[in-house]
């Protein structure tokens, strides 16, 4: 069976001001449908970048993903955004959804971009928020909310679509480290009752020891990848 | 599998005006500004040309004057028409509009204080009526009745120190010689035009004719609506004998048609700079309030939704909150210049440019000009301000890139 | 007759026309000549004490007069004028002449040789007229043009 999320040999150099900088160099890493995968490292390990590839926001400078059985780093960035839309879901460090939308239009925001009928965006959107017992706060706006809730919005947003994969990079990272692990377990059981794909990225261990599957990274490669009994 | 449609685009677009408000209120200020200073300028300046015409059309001259084409050369009694009845048939074959005949002429008053030269006007009391707003306007007595009345200019009167019920000597050369004559002063004009107000001297053409010696009229003041003067004017000529000509007021004014004509030339490029300055002022405006929204267009973009529908969102979203302003700006300026056109708010402001306006044969009134066309006017503004202003943010849409823009502080 | 600046052209003046401060002297034409008073105004005569008569003269209708009176006193014995005295016509006097001096140059007709304009309206401003030298006979035509005029002319 084909995977999920496939990357090969995945390379990414930025170029700043003539400076070129490495931030990943050759990344092999595959996600199976209906894993829950934690990505590590320190910082400027390379985690958001790869997140970033893998989702098909940005193209490597050399390497392949394939996302769902497409091929995403050869096509341009209209193909990759209709492929974001349908395909992927994003959850964000901070600032995840738009500050003038109340929670429940944010939770709709991607249906809403889809073209589906007010009805169903509706009525997805508030299960979503139900699912992350955010349903009380559907009419707050961000600056409202704790950030907390605020991620977990962003979470909902993304199950609200249904898509294919969630990237969640470092979601917890401004959070404190109970809320933070409180966002893995609503995560966590999304993954489990309704067999979502997660793809995670955290440079806290404490998260790592309730997380199965950990790909370690550290400048630009993998170094280590462990899946707990 | 489709990305955001044009109806979702502009549908976000448009609860995107909504929900940031502050920043619709100050782009649609701007464009409301822009749009009541485009309104007014323009209103104004037509405003300023009307007035004129019909200051010298309704006050000081004629809608067309019909007289003798050595008459227009010389304005001399000596140049008069004896009898005025070829220009009659004229009038006649051009559909008979109403008209009044006039003799002009050189004079002096004396009062018992003051000598002063001035032009005198012998009319016809009734059909003067027809043709000019002066027998209308008089601020104190009444319009001439017979002859041996005379009405005068209440500043005129001023000067000579002359009053209600006395008598005023009207003296003149021409075709018969020094001749004067003691007229009682009837009534005293009050029209708001300086050269009336000032100068105005009329008096019964039966007694202009005494004192000239000329049996008929130096000319024919005939009326024709306000912008129409050229056209009836033409059309006179046309029936007219040689030696006989009519000539619309706008030909008549001399050195101000000139002053006005330029001014209206003027008025182009500093239209264009008003225009320019809108466009300046929305550009940066949308400049600000589109690099505020990095983060917020990079998680839009990272959800899914292409360049080029977030530029038409940017772009969109620009589009309504000018249009909103546009239509403010319509209302604001339109009332504005209603008020103005109907109000003299406007002449003690330009009185204090002093003798200038008063030479181009108006002071204490002012009235704006009410036309469609400064909407378009303003239109055009607004769409040359928001092209400019709307390239920026729809070019930066274009080539924002979604990770770049999530990095964004 | 003179160029009138506002007017841009010449106008040839009748004589009540003439009443206009001259030369920005308080002497106008009208003071001098006699003939307007003649022509038109009623006169109204009555004695003001044993010497002198008191003409009122009041202008006729349309008139070309902008004067609501004017009165002479007149010397009863020589039947001279010794003061001419204009009212406005809202019967304010305006401005008064006196005459002072006569010389007869044939008998029983009199030329004046000193006489003074006072503009009774600004105190104190007066015009004074006085003709030092005189002969009798006709005048060459020469004398009244401008230049004469300026200069002088001699016979
Ligand atoms: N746009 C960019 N231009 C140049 N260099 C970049 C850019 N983005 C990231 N880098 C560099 O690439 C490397 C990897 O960065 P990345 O953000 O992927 O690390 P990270 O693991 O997500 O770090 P953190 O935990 O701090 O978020 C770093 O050295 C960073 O400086
Ligand atoms: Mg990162």
């Amino acid at each position: 069976m084909n995977a999920l999320v496939e990357a090969r040999n995945l390379h990414k150099v930025y170029k700043a001001d003539g400076v070129e900088t490495p931030a990943l160099r050759g990344v092999d890493l595959t996600v199976q449908a209906g894993e829950f995968t934690a990505i590590a490292g320190p910082s400027g390990s390379g985690k958001s970048t790869l997140l970033h590839l893998l989702g098909g926001l940005d193209r490597p400078t050399d390497g392949e993903v394939w996302l769902d059985g497409q091929r995403l780093d050869d096509k341009n960035a209209v193909e990759r955004a209709r492929i974001r839309l349908w395909k992927v879901g994003f959850v964000f460090q901070a600032y995840n959804l738009i500050p003038v939308l109340t929670a429940l239009e944010n939770a709709a925001f991607v249906l809403e971009l889809r073209g589906r009928p007010p009805a169903e965006r509706r009525q997805r959107a508030l299960a979503a928020l139900a699912e992350l017992e955010m349903g009380g706060y559907a009419e707050r706006r961000p600056n409202q909310l704790s950030g907390g809730q605020q991620q977990r919005v962003a979470v909902a947003r993304a199950l609200a679509a249904e898509p294919a994969v969630i990237f969640a990079d470092e979601p917890t990272a401004n959070l404190d480290s109970k809320t933070g692990l409180a966002l893995i377990e609503y995560m966590k059981r999304l993954n489990r009752e309704k067999g979502l794909t997660f793809v995670f990225s955290t440079h806290d261990p404490r998260l790592l020891e309730h997380v199965r599957r950990v790909v370690r990274l550290e400048d630009g490669r993998v170094i280590s990848e462990e899946v707990a009994g | 599998m489709k990305g955001a449609t044009a109806m979702t685009t502009a549908r976000l677009a448009w609860r995107n005006v909504w929900r940031h408000r502050q920043r619709t209120y100050l782009l649609a200020a701007v464009v409301a500004y822009a749009s009541v200073a485009t309104i007014f300028y323009w209103s104004m300046i037509d405003g300023y040309k009307l007035s004129v015409l019909e200051a010298h059309a309704r006050y000081v001259l004629a809608p067309v004057t019909v007289a003798r084409t050595a008459w227009f050369a010389d304005p001399d009694p000596e140049n008069g028409m004896s009898d005025t009845d070829q220009a009659l048939a004229a009038l006649t074959s051009a559909g008979s509009p109403p008209y009044a005949p006039r003799l002009r002429f050189a004079g002096l008053l004396t009062s018992p204080y003051l000598s002063e030269t001035a032009f005198l006007r012998g009319v016809d009391p009734v059909a003067e009526a027809a043709v000019s707003r002066v027998p209308a306007r008089i601020g104190k007595g009444r319009w001439l009745a017979a002859p041996g009345e005379v009405v005068l200019g209440y500043k005129l009167a001023e000067r000579l120190d002359v009053r209600l019920g006395e008598r005023l000597v009207v003296s003149t050369a021409a075709l018969a010689g020094p001749r004067s004559l003691g007229l009682e002063v009837v009534g005293l004009v009050h029209a708001r035009v300086s050269t009336v107000d000032d100068f105005g001297v009329y008096l019964h053409i039966d007694d202009a004719r005494y004192l000239t010696g000329l049996t008929g009229a130096t000319h024919l003041a005939v009326n024709a609506p306000l912008g129409h003067e050229q056209t009836l004017a033409r059309r006179l000529a046309k029936e007219l004998p040689a030696g006989l000509t009519a000539k619309p007021v706008w030909d008549l004014v001399g050195p101000i048609k000139t002053d006005v004509e330029a001014g209206k030339k003027l008025s182009l490029p500093i239209g264009l700079l008003l225009a320019l300055f809108a466009a300046l002022a929305v550009t940066s405006t949308l400049i600000v309030s589109v690099l505020e929204r990095t983060r917020e267009f990079g998680v839009i973009l990272a959800l899914g939704m292409d360049n080029a529908s977030l530029g038409w969102m940017i772009v969109l979203e620009a589009a309504f909150a000018t249009a909103v302003g546009w239509l403010l700006g319509l209302l604001l300026g339109y009332g504005l210049i209603y008020y103005t056109s109907t109000h003299n708010v406007l002449g003690p402001f330009f009185q204090l440019s002093g003798e200038v306006w008063s030479e181009a044969g108006l002071t204490e009134e002012f009235y704006t000009h009410l036309s469609p066309l400064y909407a378009f006017y303003s239109l055009i503004t607004v769409i040359v301000s928001a092209l400019a202003a709307f390239f920026f943010p729809a070019l930066r849409a274009r080539r924002l890139q979604a990770a770049a823009a999530l990095r964004w502080e | 007759m003179g160029l009138q600046p506002r007017l841009g052209r010449v106008l040839r003046l009748p004589p009540s026309g003439r009443n206009s401060r001259f030369l920005g002297s308080d002497v106008s034409y009208a003071d001098l000549s006699g003939r307007d008073l003649e022509d038109y105004y009623q006169p109204q005569a009555r004695d003001a004490d044993e010497n002198t008569i008191l003409l009122e003269l009041t202008p006729k209708p349309r008139a070309p007069t902008p004067w609501g009176k004017v009165t002479l006193t007149v010397e009863k014995k020589r039947v001279l004028p010794q003061k001419i005295v204009y009212y406005d016509q809202r019967g304010n006097p305006v401005k008064e002449v006196v005459i002072s001096g006569f010389a007869e140059y044939a008998p029983g007709r009199y030329l004046i040789t000193a006489s003074e304009v006072r503009d009774l309206l600004n105190q104190g401003w007066r015009t004074r007229f006085e003709v030092s030298d005189w002969k009798v006979g006709p005048v060459p035509d020469g004398c009244f043009s401008q230049s004469a005029l300026e200069r002088g002319c001699r016979y």
